[in-house]
């Protein structure tokens, strides 16, 4: 099943991946395409307005130099000869216009429209129209040297020439079309490299799919990640981990069912003997005695089946990180209802039993039933050690992201051996622990697989204080966080 | 003894005066290019008046050329306004131009018109080997595809060139705005870019567009703007009027000088003009010029350029 | 007395049945929870053992029909250790008791026994705690035989006391019990009342026990309840 879901992710990712990828770049490609198409447009423009407005001023010149003022006049020499040279290579009409400003003086094209807005001296070049056809129009404007005819100051020549934009339009498009089906061709190329570097570069987790694909169901081997992309490494590594600590997990499983098979194996083993014997025997007194050493056995079986039981379901709760298993348990509730149930037990002696509950309510994170077993199994052994008319109290303390439920009771305590025997990590069943050792081994387990700890003191006072601490929600929450991974 | 004494008195005079009349450096101005009607003028003057041995030297020709006079007006009424030997061709188009304000501060007044020398016609001129024959052929050209025609003549808009131009196309019941019309500086320029097929049509005149003919270019006069038919070489040339046209446009060709030149030298001027034009050779010299005579001289003159600015003043223009 | 099982699992049923016999106890068996429902309805029993896991209807959702039919017949129920929350909320539900299985069946005997007996006395509006005993209906106290005078509010008190013998009670569940009908009465009036109780106790075998965090209760110097 896990399998399955990492394969259906590993090929989702990949095509949102594309497709992010695609969604990112497409909009700046197509940004890219537009900008230089306009850039190569407004490029193509200018160099052909520069090269063929430099005709254009090479024209003004040649006319301005054939302008001559020495017989006291304007003289200018006719440009059509210049014009003929011009419009060979010029696909197109030119026209030409030299004035003085004040109008006096005027010759060419009368209606070639007048210079717009240029107030300087020298060249300006613009668009215009001219007998119903766009035409570029060039401007040299000049202050002569001396006045004529004695005027205060020297008249300004204006000097027009203007050709028709066939030819400049011809020569735009050819550039813009050449630079155009190039930009488009890069383009087209880039988008083709992309879309294979990306292609190639997720290869990888393909094969890690068909890697999947190809695994047995129950290997729980590492993947290897040496061939796959950095950036995948750590996602694998993670990968890695989880299946070591199932692999681990179900290695503590097969210890624990090979332990309880061994630990149940035996009481019926033994139970089968005794019945055999009992049927062998004729004497009655010998039948029941073997009766009651029979019900001595079952009461052990029943146990060990409980003990097992319960470490089973602890496994289970400790590996399963599913938020439901772990919810918030009403302490208070809990322990109230606890005394109430074991309270004909403990009349019987005559025992009293306190709690010492605060006022505001107290949770825990965690399995109600695996916190109630273990304050059940703290009871009872208090119970069954406490003296006739004794008092066992039960405490309960909140404090800064732990809750501590202490049972003090004023039984003989508990050896030193045992309480060392006890605070190991793990329970080893080979050590056949019985009765009380039992009962506090599943205390600890249960309080380890919440990630409390049981303390066990014996008191000055005499008798054993018991401390059972368990994390708050808040706390409980962050640490499952932090030992997920 | 008073008789004799008289007589020698009326001599010395007469001498005396002459001699100290004639002005030093002659000089008459062409106020546009070379090759056209205001060469001729001068040319006309130079050998006129060599003709009468009044002017120990020939008159030296000077081109000025600019705004076709209008330069040349304003050089002489300013900085050259004094100067006693110098002459400056006009015609009638000048004439129109200064009375309608076009050659700047200065009016008619303000120059010392001299002479006539001669009168010409205007001329409708094509290339030889233009499709037109008759001037209606052109007329209709120029309706049917205004822009396809350019149209020259010495001067600007509304110059007199162009106003021949404007009415023939008014009649012609084409916008004279979408006409094509390049300016020149002068008839000789116009006929230059004519044979070069820069321009289709010059607005020129009779006289010096036939003796472009003459020389061998390849121009045909389409028209003549007088009131019949010329004579000599040109009788050939129908008017306007022949062809459906009514516009007669005579131009008379002349003479002024500066605002300030003196009484005396203008007499001498005056009389030497009266001299000259009154020779029979000068007749044939108009005659091979293809000009009518019409001789106008100083006081005369004068009255006719009153007259001609008081109506040219009342004209509109059509732009 | 008439008992009846509602166990699905044969072999326990049988040798249960047995095993009860035995003990002079008569023990009719149904198999599944749909069957025991309209019997019960049928029929009256003293008491029920009744297992969770039942084919056709659970024991929880039988226990529920019961107790919403208004049956008030003392019930018992037996079930594997792991149904161990819901065994709070089936004591609230309306269960009188709660078994684990394993168990041996003096244990079951006992208790089934002595829900019987309470609930027969309470039947017939009889309490008991050790020498002392309280009739409903007479409102009558009887210590070692003799009437046992009381003030109204020691009355009160006593009573809620002798109906819960061996069930701890709160301060403050006495006083919502006793609110409505003195209104002056508070938190510390209770203690005192206690106290005046105790004294009237003192001389006998009857004791008031106070668990911190529990409450009171009645209890008998035998040890029964």
């Amino acid at each position: 099943m896990a399998r399955g879901k990492i394969k259906a992710e590993a090929r989702s990712a990949g095509r949102s991946l594309l497709f992010t990828v695609t969604m990112w770049v497409a909009p700046a490609l197509v940004a890219l395409v537009a900008g230089t198409a306009f850039i190569t447009g407004s490029t193509a423009t200018n160099l052909a307005d520069s090269a063929y407005d430099r005709s254009i001023a090479g024209a003004l010149r040649a006319i301005d130099l054939n302008i001559s003022t020495e017989s006291g006049g304007i003289g200018v020499e006719l440009p059509y000869p210049l014009f003929e040279a011009f419009e060979a290579t010029a696909s197109g009409a030119v026209y030409f216009r030299v004035a003085t400003e004040d109008g006096m003086v005027e010759i060419g094209d009368s209606f070639l429209p007048r210079p717009r807005d240029f107030s300087g001296t020298g060249f300006h070049f613009y668009n215009d129209e001219f007998l119903g056809a766009p035409i570029r129009m060039g401007i040299f404007k000049r202050k002569l040297k001396q006045p004529l005819y004695g005027a205060a100051e020297p008249q300004t020549i204006v000097l027009q020439v203007a050709e028709s934009m066939q030819s400049r339009d011809a020569f735009r498009f050819e550039i813009i079309k050449s630079t155009a089906a190039l930009n488009l061709a890069c383009v087209f190329a880039v988008i083709i490299l992309l879309l294979a570097g990306l292609t190639r570069a997720l290869s990888p987790l393909s094969a890690l799919r068909a890697g999947f694909e190809r695994r047995d169901p129950n290997d729980l081997s590492p993947v290897d990640a040496s061939a796959l992309p950095r950036e995948i490494r750590p996602l694998v590594d993670t990968f890695n981990r989880l299946l070591g600590r199932h692999t681990a997990q179900a290695e503590a499983q097969r210890h624990l069912l090979d332990d309880a098979s061994h630990q149940l194996r035996t009481p019926i083993a033994v139970l089968r003997t005794q019945i055999d014997y009992a049927l062998h025997t004729s004497a009655a007194e010998e039948r029941i005695s073997v009766l009651q050493a029979m019900r001595k056995i079952v009461e052990r079986a029943s146990r060990t089946t409980t003990h097992f039981l319960t470490m089973a379901r602890i496994r289970n709760f400790a590996s399963d990180t599913a938020p439901d298993t772990h919810r918030p348990v009403d302490i208070k509730a809990l322990l109230t209802e606890l005394a109430r149930m074991r309270l004909a037990d403990a009349r019987r002696q005559r025992v009293d039993l306190d709690l010492d509950l605060p006022d505001q309510d107290v949770y825990a994170n965690g399995s109600e039933i695996l916190i109630f077993e273990a304050l059940s199994n703290l009871l009872d052994n208090a119970i069954r050690h406490s003296p006739k008319q004794g008092n066992i109290t039960f405490l309960l303390e909140p404090s800064d992201g732990l809750l501590r439920i202490t049972l003090i009771d004023q039984g003989p305590g508990m050896s030193q051996e045992m309480i060392d025997r006890i605070g190991e990590r793990h329970l080893d069943p080979a050590h056949h622990r019985e009765g009380a050792g039992l009962g506090l081994a599943v205390v600890v387990e249960v309080a380890q697989a919440h990630g409390g700890a049981l303390t066990l003191r014996n008191r000055t006072e005499g008798g054993l204080e018991a401390a059972l601490t368990l994390p708050s929600p808040a706390t409980a929450a962050k640490n499952r966080t932090l030992t997920a991974s | 003894m008073s008789i004799r004494y008289l007589i020698i008195l009326a001599a010395a005079l007469l001498c005396s005066s002459l001699a100290v009349a004639a002005p030093a450096n002659p000089v008459c101005i062409v106020p546009s290019e070379p090759d056209g009607a205001f060469q001729l003028t001068c040319e006309l003057a130079k050998e006129a008046i060599a003709a009468t041995g009044d002017l120990p030297q020939p008159i030296v020709l000077e081109r000025m050329p600019g705004g076709v006079g209008a330069i040349a007006f304003n050089v002489f009424t300013s900085t050259r306004r004094a100067e006693p030997g110098s002459l400056v061709a006009f015609s009638e188009g000048s004439l129109f131009n200064i009375a309608r304000g076009k050659f700047g501060p200065h009016d008619w007044t303000d120059v010392r018109w001299l002479a006539v020398l001669g009168v010409d016609y205007g001329a409708v001129a094509v290339q030889d080997q233009a499709p037109w024959r008759t001037l209606p052929d052109l007329v209709e050209a120029i309706r049917a595809a205004p822009r396809s025609i350019a149209i020259g003549g010495s001067g600007t808009i509304n110059g007199r060139d162009w106003m021949r131009a404007a009415s023939l196309a008014k009649l012609a019941g084409a916008d004279i705005r979408t006409m094509r019309f390049v300016a020149f500086e002068g008839g000789g320029d116009c006929m230059a870019a004519l044979v070069g097929g820069h321009v289709q049509v010059c607005m020129n005149d009779a006289a010096t567009t036939q003796k472009r003919i003459d020389r061998g270019q390849p121009v045909r006069l389409l028209a003549v703007y007088a009131r019949d038919r010329l004579e000599g070489k040109l009788s050939g040339v129908p008017t306007a009027r022949e062809q459906g046209f009514d516009i007669v446009w005579p131009v008379v060709r002349g003479v002024y000088m500066g605002s300030d030149v003196s009484d005396a030298d203008y007499a001498f001027w005056a009389d030497a003009f009266r001299k000259a034009l009154a020779q029979p050779a000068y007749q044939n010299l108009l005659a091979d010029n293809y000009l009518q005579p019409s001789p106008l001289i100083g006081d005369e003159l004068i009255k006719f350029v009153r007259e001609h600015a008081a109506s040219a003043a009342k004209e509109r223009e059509p732009l | 007395m008439r008992l009846l099982l509602v166990e699905d699992d044969k072999d326990l049923a049988l040798w249960l049945q047995r095993s009860l016999q035995q003990r002079g106890l008569f023990v009719e068996w149904e198999e599944d929870g749909m069957q025991a429902d309209r019997r019960i309805a049928a029929e009256t029993f003293d008491a029920i053992i009744l297992d969770l896991n039942l084919p056709m209807l659970g024991g929880a959702r039988l226990l529920d029909k019961m107790r919403d039919r208004g049956d008030a017949t003392p019930l018992i129920i037996i079930t594997a250790k792991d149904d161990l929350p819901d065994r709070i909320a089936l004591l609230h539900a309306g269960a009188d008791d709660f078994l684990a299985k394993p168990f041996s069946v003096e244990e079951l005997e006992a208790r089934l026994v002595a829900l019987v007996r309470r609930s027969r006395g309470h039947g017939r509006g009889v309490y008991d705690c050790g020498s002392l005993s309280f009739n409903q209906s007479q409102q009558l106290f009887l210590l070692n035989g003799t009437r046992l005078a009381l003030s109204a509010r020691e009355h009160a008190v006593l009573t809620i006391l002798i109906q819960r013998v061996g069930e701890p009670i709160s301060k403050q569940q006495i006083l919502d019990r006793l609110i409505s009908s003195d209104e002056e009465m508070q938190l510390e009036t209770v203690e005192v009342m206690m106290y005046r109780l105790r004294k009237r106790l003192e001389n006998s075998d009857v004791r008031i026990i106070t668990l911190r965090g529990l409450g009171y209760f009645l209890e008998a110097l035998d040890g029964q309840g």
